[in-house]
């Protein structure tokens, strides 16, 4: 008994046990009900009825308690989990991915075998399968190796495993990690019942030479001499040579002034300080990077950690970079800055085509290009001529570096722009959707999505598609049309108003496909123009590479007629095929649309913007006559203007920021629609100031003002206004990185070397991907004030900066910054085996060994031959599947019911059974048998009997009143019964009459024929029956 | 007595009810489910990438090409046999693929606008076309089909500038050509493939039609059929077409995601298939290819796999 029901334990489960509680509250009640009803069929069948009666309920009861069935599967998958970070050999790494491959060969019978490859990043190289993982040719997979996060693997490991079978993980790794915590993951696997192998991968660099870092005075003066130390560490003594490089205006790397050919240095074991020197000859942002070339024989192995940057800059006079649209445009107002002897450098932003950019110059693209300017202004310069990294770097110059930032009016500016939704609109005192206004040039656009094979395709179109969408207005329509199996809406054309998120949403789970003809998606598009009646443009964009079948006559004439202007964007898988260029030209031609060929994809998303923006530009308001201005106040900007400016014609809209650190000194009266219309609006941002002008400076709108003799003063006081202030320089700002993190250590002295105590400090940390993070300093001693920042692991540079306030109302900004060289992986200098083997341990795997030959060299066929990935061991838990048996269970109950109805119908007589059956067996056996009269016997003997029930029946029924039913007369009508009821109904009103023969049948009367009588007579009635109905 | 009987057999009638509903709600699969399906998705030796065209040769071998440049070639069920790469990649692999009766592969490569003949084992006999994108006779653009008639005459289908069918002579010389650019009957719009049945009668999947034409060989279109619809005997895009032994024709049709089954004179004798990811649906098949024993292995393209079935 007790096996059975350990058997059952370990087969059965349940999954819904509340439902069990049935069971006590329904059987006993079922079963003393039933031993009362059923108490005349006898104590066998009764008892074998109330048992099929039991077990129905009882399956019933277990049905809807889910029990199932647990099955036991003796499959196993190992999945690899293989480190590919830059840590690894190279002849380790090759190794190892040989290692997979035969091992993955020992793979049994229905066992699985995966892949997963990691290094910052784990990703899937093989999904478990049961095929053998073959690395053979390398991993697919793209991996970041500049770091090794462990506990991602094993996470991803542990999620790719299939359900049904028992699990192991082979760990191939140096165990090094910085990042994550595998001790927690490995803990988890342990937890899951998941076996973790480990194979260490061991390696020393005992000859290794590593560049630590460069550090040079954050804040230098020109026609200064400075010291530049190059911190060097050698795992062992060894010769090189060490060159000094700066970057020059371009970004790129050229021989530092003086170090134009490299100096030969001895290196001892230990740290080595090599003092550089450099005169700062202009005001500028210096980045210099120091590289050792080791000696042929030094033992050096790896070159990227030989290399490190630093970076200074020399502050002068305040620099403005003016960045313009056109080449020209602010002619005007440079001459009246440079008047003021203000510095402005000017720099003319690219158009877009399709390559990403064409003609213009190279705008700034690290936050160390923009350190020599004090501000910057945007000059009616749209929004896609620079990249997104470009927007925020303006954002975070202005917000962490103290920088300030104009913003220009003009046909490209601000909302007309594009620049709704991006950084700049939010370091800028203006927003530039206007709330509540009547809009009159509404559009519509559609976008038609091609899944393309450039690579990451399916990538960019949801890109571009978000991109366009976020560039269009609130007030106007737009629809995206693509093939999804056949061609469909994604959405159809509808006013973007708040619908804004579930389109990007909708957009983000697209999943366009490869159409065969664009007639479809023409038609459909066309179709959808058809709903908008107040769109003043119609606009498809069509991105494709051009291989569906081109647009019938009949589309191209239906689309002219309509108005609708097609831009096509042929995106080239094929490389240049003259008759897809030519038929996608041909749509952008015939329609009055724009064709872009593009060969950069990063060029798409700023197509997509220009044309959105092109079509959507409802926010300009120009008329004439001119008019004037009002100077509500004079604020500090515009200090001794409050006689007012000249008239303008014309200005982009926006609305001002509902925050009380904006002022909007001077507004338009018109348009007269109750909302304040800015035309000078600023505020302080962050550490720094922007200005919004929203009319231009001198070319369209504000002709007369160039001419204005306060033209030069007007602008150069908001110029300077705008300005990052010059530092006090009485602070030496220190930053350190340790472990990942950075350290930040102010050492603050007055100008007669007194400590300053009691000052407020904020740094703001500006990661290598412009992440800010911010934090208070503290003071820990007389004039020393420090502050941590975690996360610092990124490689790159880290700019600091630093505001304070004191306690006599002085303020400031200092900035300072360090140079991350190289990841932390090339600091390794010899591997991990202990945490491998504690993840071993915790999880009950086993640790192997790489084999070795005599020559030192890996003998990988031992190797393999001595680890057993795919073994069975007592730690190996096979996993438990769950089948439902409900269905099982109610097959069961309605089959065990019928049995429940048999065995109270049908009367096995048993004694006559054991006597036909021993017949049978004399016969068989050739014995004579006697004549079986007993069963006649018995039957003439039950007539008899029943003749006489019927007799007394009859003899009963005389003294019956004459209407009351048979007792058996409703219930259970055996067919002679029911053919007899069907009959003449006086049987039961005068029951002399039922005996007699005349009531019975007339002869020939067959049992059929009657039944048939009967049917015709309900027919009959029926047919009687249907007039009235 | 009786009241408990007929309680128990309106119990016994909710739950017949109840096991009939649970028996239904459990069987979701196709009312005609394929005998097989196969296939793993990537670019490891013996997966497949997005397929697009199959054949199989004489002894049940299919060959098959996808979207990287390799002809692999497995059996009936699906089993790895080899590979070979064709000589140049760019993006797509070939679109086209047939074995003729000498067993010969005969492949459409279509984006370096040439024919390819190999033989069994991956070896190039020779090439129809200068492999130099053009519209002059013999030139290509994207050549889509193959298929060659008794006197072993290749007749060539192409898209591009050009949607024309173009014959040379089994040494390669350029014979003739027929169709062009349009909607009209005679002309294509994409043709994307072709077979020929016992009487040299060429039957050609005009994809973009919506349609299958019928020419002889010397161009003279005999009967076409079809329109873009959903109804049995519309179509959708017919990508590929093939003739069973059972002399119906097949027909893959991208944009419906099934296979229809004609007589060779139009008649819809059926559909297998409808949209989707799971057994017996397909998503935007490409291909499918007829075996010995009369089963459609369907090239199921946007499921990386393929399905074998029986109509």
């Amino acid at each position: 008994m007790g096996t059975v029901w350990n058997y059952l334990v370990d087969r059965v489960t349940v999954g819904r046990p509340l439902w069990l509680i049935l069971l006590p509250l329904v059987l006993p009640p079922l079963v003393y009900f039933s031993m009362r009803s059923l108490s005349g069929l006898g104590a066998f069948r009764k008892n074998v009825a109330i048992l099929l009666r039991a077990t129905v309920v009882t399956l019933i009861v277990c049905a809807l308690a889910e029990v199932q069935a647990v099955r036991k599967n003796d499959k196993l998958t190992t999945i690899f989990a293989v480190d590919v970070s830059e840590s690894i050999p190279t002849d380790m790494r090759r190794n190892t991915l040989r290692f997979v491959t035969e091992e993955g060969k020992k793979r049994r019978t229905g066992d699985l075998a995966g892949v997963v490859v990691f290094g910052r990043n784990p990703s899937v190289e093989a999904p478990p399968s049961p095929s053998d993982p073959n690395l053979a040719l390398g991993i697919e997979s793209t991996i970041i190796t500049d770091y090794t996060d462990l506990a991602a693997a094993i996470k991803l490991s542990l999620a790719t495993f299939p359900e049904d079978t028992a699990r192991r993980i082979v760990l191939i790794s140096d165990g090094n990690e910085n990042r994550g915590n595998v001790l927690e993951q490995a803990s988890a696997a342990a937890r899951l019942g998941v076996q973790i192998d480990v194979l260490p991968i061991e390696y020393v660099y005992d000859k290794e030479v590593l560049v630590e870092k460069i550090s040079i005075p954050p804040d230098v003066k020109k026609g200064e001499t400075v010291n530049i130390n190059v911190v060097i560490r050698a795992a062992a003594p060894t010769s090189g040579t060490l060159q000094l490089f700066q970057k020059d205006s371009d970004n790129r790397r050229i021989p530092a002034p003086g170090y134009e050919s490299p100096v030969p240095i001895e290196l001892d074991r230990g740290v080595k300080v090599v003092t550089l020197k450099q005169r700062i000859t202009e005001t500028n942002f210096y980045t210099y990077t120091a590289e050792f070339v080791p000696d042929k024989n030094s033992g050096d192995q790896r070159s990227k950690n030989n290399v490190a940057e630093g970076f200074t800059y020399a502050r002068g006079t305040g620099q403005v970079l003016l960045i313009e649209g056109t080449r020209g445009e602010h002619a005007e107002l440079v001459k009246a800055l440079r008047e003021k002897k203000i510095e402005v450098k000017v720099l003319v932003a690219p158009d877009v085509d399709g390559s990403g950019g064409v003609g213009g110059d190279p705008l700034p693209d690290d936050l160390g290009q923009l350190q020599p300017y004090d501000t910057v202004i945007l000059g009616n310069v749209a929004k896609e001529s620079f990249t997104d990294q470009q927007q925020k770097l303006l954002e975070a110059n202005v917000h962490d570096m103290g920088a300030g930032l104009i913003m220009l009016g003009g046909p490209k500016s601000f909302g007309a722009g594009g620049w709704q939704n991006t950084p700049v609109e939010k370091a800028l005192p203006v927003d530039m959707q206007i709330k509540a206004m009547r809009v009159q040039g509404k559009s519509a656009l559609v976008m038609l999505m091609h899944a393309s094979e450039i690579p990451e395709g399916n990538f960019w179109m949801k890109v571009i598609a978000m991109e366009a969408l976020k560039s269009l207005s609130s007030y106007d329509y737009a629809g995206v049309n693509h093939w999804e199996g056949k061609e469909a809406w994604l959405f159809s054309l509808r006013p973007i108003g708040a619908n804004k998120g579930n389109m990007l949403k909708l957009i983000d789970r697209m999943q366009p496909g490869d159409m065969p003809a664009f007639d479809p998606l023409f038609n459909l598009s066309i179709a959808g123009f058809k709903n908008v009646k107040d769109a003043m443009t119609k606009h498809i964009i069509v991105i494709s590479d051009g291989d569906p079948a081109p647009p019938s006559r009949g589309v191209l004439n239906t689309l002219i007629q309509n108005k609708i202007t097609v831009t096509t964007v042929i995106v080239a898988a094929h490389g240049n095929d003259p008759g897809a260029l030519q038929s996608m030209r041909d749509i952008a031609t015939k329609t009055k649309g724009r064709f872009y060929n593009v060969t950069n994809p990063k060029a798409l998303p700023r197509i997509y913007q220009k044309e959105a923006r092109i079509i959507s530009r409802p926010l300009i308001f120009e008329q004439s006559p001119p008019w004037l201005p009002i100077v509500k106040y004079t604020s500090e900007p515009i200090v001794g203007f409050s006689s007012g400016v000249p008239a303008i014609t014309g200005y982009v809209q926006a609305s001002v920021k509902e925050n009380e650190l904006v002022e909007v000194p001077i507004v338009s009266p018109l348009p007269a629609m109750g909302q304040v219309n800015p035309i000078l609006a600023h505020w302080n941002y962050g550490l720094g100031r922007s200005v919004a002008f929203t009319s231009d400076a001198g070319r369209r709108w504000t002709t007369a003002w160039p001419d204005w003799q306060s033209y030069a003063a007007f602008w150069s006081q908001i110029v300077r206004w705008s300005m990052r202030p010059v530092d006090n320089r009485n602070l030496a700002l220190t930053v350190r990185r340790d472990d990942g993190k950075l350290k930040i250590v102010v050492d603050a002295l007055d100008k007669d070397n007194q400590f300053l105590n009691f000052l407020q400090m904020q740094a703001s940390v500006l990661s290598p991907d412009l992440q800010a993070q911010r934090v208070s300093l503290v003071q820990t001693a007389p004039g020393r004030y420090e502050g941590t920042v975690e996360n610092a692991e990124a490689s790159g540079n880290y700019f600091v900066n630093l505001g304070y306030s004191g306690p006599d109302n002085t303020k400031g900004i200092v900035t300072s910054g360090i140079s991350v060289p190289y990841s932390d992986e090339y600091r390794e200098m010899k591997s991990n085996p202990t945490t491998l083997e504690t993840i071993a341990s915790l999880t009950n795997g086993k640790v192997l060994s790489w084999k070795k030959k005599p020559d030192g060299e890996v003998d990988l066929k031992r190797t393999v031959d001595e680890s057993d990935s795919f073994r069975r061991d007592a730690y190996t838990l096979p996993p438990r599947g769950f089948s439902p048996l409900w269905p099982n269970m109610l097959w069961l109950a309605s089959v065990l019911f019928l049995g429940d109805v048999a065995i109270r119908r049908v009367a096995p007589d048993v004694d006559r059974m054991k006597k036909s059956i021993a017949a049978r067996w004399k016969r068989l056996r050739g014995e004579e048998v006697v004549e079986q009269t007993e069963y006649m016997e018995k039957l003439k003997g039950r007539k008899a009997e029943v003749v006489e029930q019927n007799d007394r029946t009859k003899f009963a029924a005389r003294f019956d009143a004459p209407n009351l039913p048979e007792p058996n007369a409703v219930d259970e009508p055996l067919l002679g019964q029911s053919a007899m009821q069907t009959g003449p109904r006086p049987a039961r009103t005068d029951p002399t009459v039922q005996s007699k023969p005349k009531d019975a049948p007339p002869p020939g009367d067959s049992y059929t024929s009657r039944l048939l009588k009967a049917k015709q007579k309900v027919w009959e009635e029926r047919d009687k029956d249907k007039p009235k109905s | 007595m009786r009241p408990t009987g007929r309680r128990w057999i309106a119990i016994a009638a909710v739950l017949v009810a109840v096991v009939e509903m649970a028996m239904t709600g459990c069987d979701l699969a196709s009312t005609n489910p394929p005998d097989l399906i196969w296939g793993i998705h990537g670019r490891k030796p013996g997966w497949v990438h997005k397929p697009r065209v199959a054949a199989f040769d004489a002894e049940d071998h299919l060959y098959l090409a996808d979207l990287t440049d390799r002809i692999q070639v497995f059996d009936r069920d699906g089993k790895f046999l080899r590979h070979w790469n064709t000589p140049e990649f760019n993006v797509d692999g070939p679109s086209g693929l047939t074995v003729d009766r000498y067993g010969r592969l005969l492949v459409a490569d279509t984006h370096f606008y040439r024919v390819l003949v190999y033989d069994q084992a991956g070896k190039i006999l020779f090439q129809l076309g200068d492999g130099v994108q053009g519209t002059a006779p013999g030139q290509f653009n994207y050549p889509t089909d193959v298929v060659i008639d008794k006197a072993g005459n290749f007749y060539v289908s192409e898209y591009g500038e050009n949607d024309r069918i173009q014959v040379f002579s089994p040494d390669g010389k350029w014979l003739r050509q027929w169709g062009g650019h349009g909607y009209d009957p005679g002309e294509f719009l994409r043709p994307r493939a072709m077979a020929i049945d016992d009487q040299e009668r060429i039957y050609v999947a005009d994809s973009a039609n919506n349609r299958i034409q019928v020419f002889d060989t010397q161009g003279k279109l005999l009967r076409l059929w079809g329109e873009r619809g959903e109804a049995p005997g519309q179509m959708s895009y017919p990508f590929d077409l093939a003739i069973g032994p059972d002399q119906c024709l097949y027909v893959v049709e991208y944009g419906n995601s099934r296979v229809q089954k004609f007589t060779l004179d139009g008649k819809s004798l059926g559909t297998w298939g409808e949209p989707g990811r799971g057994p017996g649906q397909l998503f935007n098949p490409w291909a499918l290819a007829v075996d010995s024993q009369g089963a459609v292995s369907v090239i199921d393209s946007n499921n990386h796999r393929v399905q074998r079935f029986r109509m």
